[in-house]
């Protein structure tokens, strides 16, 4: 079943799906994980493996950047798809 | 093994904000398919941040160096002067912030770097305390810092810390001291951190050096090292006493200099190696015998324990009884060849007297007059000097009245061990062989007639040596008469007629030592009764040789010619009419000293009497 499942959800259920999706994006664009590059910097600790350790956590913020970015275009196309749904049930 | 710079401050916050940024993570859900890829998403992170971020963190966070760092900020709250570590998880270090920043490309060389870190820690302690004693600062602040510093396992030995610093500290101690800025309490537990101090900054030779020259300058120091030398090594406080010793000018020690050198001599003293090993070097064996501005009572200690306190248990080959070490025969072969040239302080004499006791068995077993005194240890042979020499030693020794008595109680000591011994001989004997037994104990007691000879070699160079004798003689007069008497019974026999007279004379010099040995006769100790007392056990001994001829042959006197022996009844004859009669008595002693076997026998009579230290 692909991830918008069933094309037999009410249009407020597709709603609410967009709307909690937004809520996760949103809270992955200030998890505190993103605080912590500012607080490893050379500064704080300085070797190699602290620069890989650097370098893994940017990898891993640009995958949360991705997924929120996605998850919003998820949103959006659920809320089209409500809207869709709607149309179609006022349609004559 | 990597090597990290990092600042403790800043990677405790990272840890905690990892902490915190997982525990976010960890509550982020979502049942919506569509949330699967952002799900995945910060999976990874968490795994990235719980896997390798959290672990080296906690690598860090453990390590040794932040450990203490931890402990210090707890004790002292946040202290700005230890805010950046380096640590290669192994051997760590602190820096100061203000240092500059070290890239990691920077850090093969780390030893460098963990010596101006491992001085940076050790100097902030320092610091602390300069300024607590100053009053500055907190002292309980700057002594907790200090305790953390000197019970910590993970400093390694050897920080690099400027003793000239501990010294100045001390000196501010004292200051602080005397100006009521610090209670005597307060005070002892401060001398007792530098100490511990002092001990950990000493990593080599080259420290101790260093030291050497700082207590010469500051007599304080070497108080300080002799007060807490536990927490030293044993080298530490030989090397101190050696390089004030050295390092003194030639006008005798300063008082405070003299009384730090006492300090540490007392505590080599309680080691008899330490004591030997100090005063091996004639320089510093010249110096500290011989120089009256040092401690007298801590000179007394060092050479005892030098002389006599390294002797052993075992036996040697040619003697029973503790043998010396090698080296204290070696202190005292220098003490020998001082004396020739020197005049000893009183605590040299009197720790040569202590001294000498342990070692008489060996001696007495290698005097002889006529040659230089070597005494043989195994394939070892340490060359005392000169009998003469030995003579001179002794009578220095001697011409100090606390080091005459004790030289008089440790041979009179030692004599009343032999004697012992020959009771035992006696005892044991039936005296139908008494032949052999007047042999068994001229071998016992021949030992103990050289040593009273060699005491009688010092007497002669006009010591008078009241003290000596009655020290000697008071504890085992009844020894004396008691050994006199079975020597008699075994040695007459059923000679009837001749056992009055002997009797009668030892009797009488018996009578006389008594006399002279009794609390009230103390005072009659003196040349002219001394004198009576060794006629009459002169003339006992002659008796027994005008004896039956039976007798004479018991006692190994059979080849004597008839007049020898007439000759000899002859003055004795008038010895019994008039004791006083020197005339007779040096006649007597004349034909006893010109024939070896009666010489023989007359020193044997005169060990087991005693007679020797009567005069």
């Amino acid at each position: 079943m692909n991830q918008f499942a069933s094309h037999h959800q009410h249009p407020n259920q597709l709603r609410h799906r967009a709307e909690m999706l937004r809520r996760l994006a949103i809270r992955l664009d200030s998890i505190r994980a993103r605080d912590l590059l500012a607080l490893a910097g050379p500064e704080t600790w300085d070797s190699p493996r602290a620069e890989l350790c650097r370098e893994l956590l940017r990898a891993n913020l640009a995958q949360i950047d991705d997924a929120g970015r996605r998850l919003r275009t998820d949103a959006r196309l659920l809320e089209d798809r409500a809207a869709a749904a709607e149309a179609a049930a006022l349609a004559p | 093994m990597t090597a990290f710079t990092y600042d403790p401050l800043r990677i405790i916050a990272l840890r905690q904000r990892t902490f915190d940024a997982i525990d976010e993570l960890t509550q982020l859900h979502s049942s919506d398919p569509a949330a699967a890829p952002a799900l995945h998403a910060i999976g990874l992170i968490r795994l990235n941040l719980e896997g390798s971020w959290l672990n080296l963190i906690e690598q860090i966070y453990q390590s040794p160096a932040m450990v203490d760092w931890r402990e210090l900020d707890r004790l002292d709250g946040p202290t700005d002067a230890l805010v950046r570590l380096v640590d290669d998880f192994g051997a760590r270090a602190v820096e100061r912030r203000r240092r500059p920043h070290t890239a990691p490309g920077n850090l093969t060389g780390m030893a460098p770097v963990q010596d101006h870190i491992r001085t940076a820690i050790w100097r902030s302690a320092l610091r602390a305390l300069d300024e607590a004693l100053s009053g500055t600062g907190s002292l309980a602040v700057a002594m907790r810092r200090i305790e953390v510093l000197t019970n910590t396992t993970a400093l390694p030995e050897g920080a690099v810390v400027g003793l000239d610093e501990l010294v100045e500290l001390l000196a501010s101690l004292h200051w602080a001291l005397a100006h009521g800025h610090i209670g005597i309490g307060d005070a002892g537990a401060v001398e007792d951190a530098l100490a511990g101090l002092t001990a950990r900054a000493i990593a080599s030779d080259a420290d101790l050096d260093t030291l050497g020259r700082a207590a010469v300058a500051d007599p304080g120091l070497s108080a300080l090292v002799a007060r807490h030398h536990r927490r030293f090594p044993p080298a530490t406080t030989l090397r101190l006493a050696t390089a004030i010793t050295s390092g003194a000018g030639t006008n005798g020690f300063e008082p405070a200099l003299a009384e730090s050198l006492a300090l540490l001599l007392v505590v080599i003293a309680h080691n008899a190696d330490d004591a030997t090993r100090l005063l091996t070097a004639p320089e510093i064996l010249t110096r500290l015998v011989t120089d009256p501005s040092v401690d007298a009572d801590a000179v007394e200690m060092l050479v005892a324990s030098a002389i006599g306190g390294g002797v052993g248990a075992a036996s040697g080959d040619d003697h029973d009884g503790p043998v010396p070490s090698m080296a204290s025969l070696e202190v005292l072969a220098g003490l020998t060849t001082i004396a020739g040239d020197h005049r000893l302080s009183p605590g040299a004499r009197r720790g040569t007297a202590r001294g000498l006791g342990p070692v008489l068995g060996l001696l007495g077993v290698h005097l002889d007059h006529r040659r230089p005194v070597s005494v043989a240890l195994g394939t070892d042979t340490v060359r005392l000097g000169d009998y003469n020499a030995l003579a001179d030693l002794v009578s220095q020794v001697l011409d100090d009245a606390p080091a005459q008595v004790a030289l008089g109680t440790m041979f009179g000591a030692y004599r009343m061990d032999q004697l012992e011994n020959v009771q035992a001989i006696l005892a044991d004997s039936d005296g139908s062989d008494p032949g052999t037994a007047t042999r068994m104990i001229g071998a016992s007691l021949a030992d103990v007639t050289r040593v009273l000879e060699l005491v009688g070699a010092a007497q002669r160079r006009h010591v008078d040596t009241e003290l000596f004798d009655f020290a000697m003689s008071k504890r085992q007069v009844q020894q004396v008469l008691t050994t006199l008497g079975i020597t008699a019974a075994l040695l007459t026999g059923p000679a009837g007629p001749f056992v009055l007279r002997a009797s009668h004379l030892i009797s009488l010099s018996a009578a006389e030592i008594v006399t002279a040995l009794t609390p009230d006769g103390t005072e009659r100790i003196g040349e002219g009764l001394q004198a009576d007392a060794a006629v009459h056990f002169t003339a006992a001994a002659v008796s027994m040789v005008v004896g039956p001829a039976p007798l004479r042959r018991a006692i190994g006197l059979d080849h004597l010619d008839d007049d020898i022996v007439e000759r000899l009844g002859h003055h004795l004859g008038i010895l019994e009419d008039d004791p006083s009669d020197v005339d007779a008595l040096v006649a007597i002693e004349s034909i006893m000293a010109a024939d070896p076997a009666l010489d023989t026998y007359l020193e044997t009579v005169r060990a087991i009497s005693g007679e020797d230290s009567l005069g």
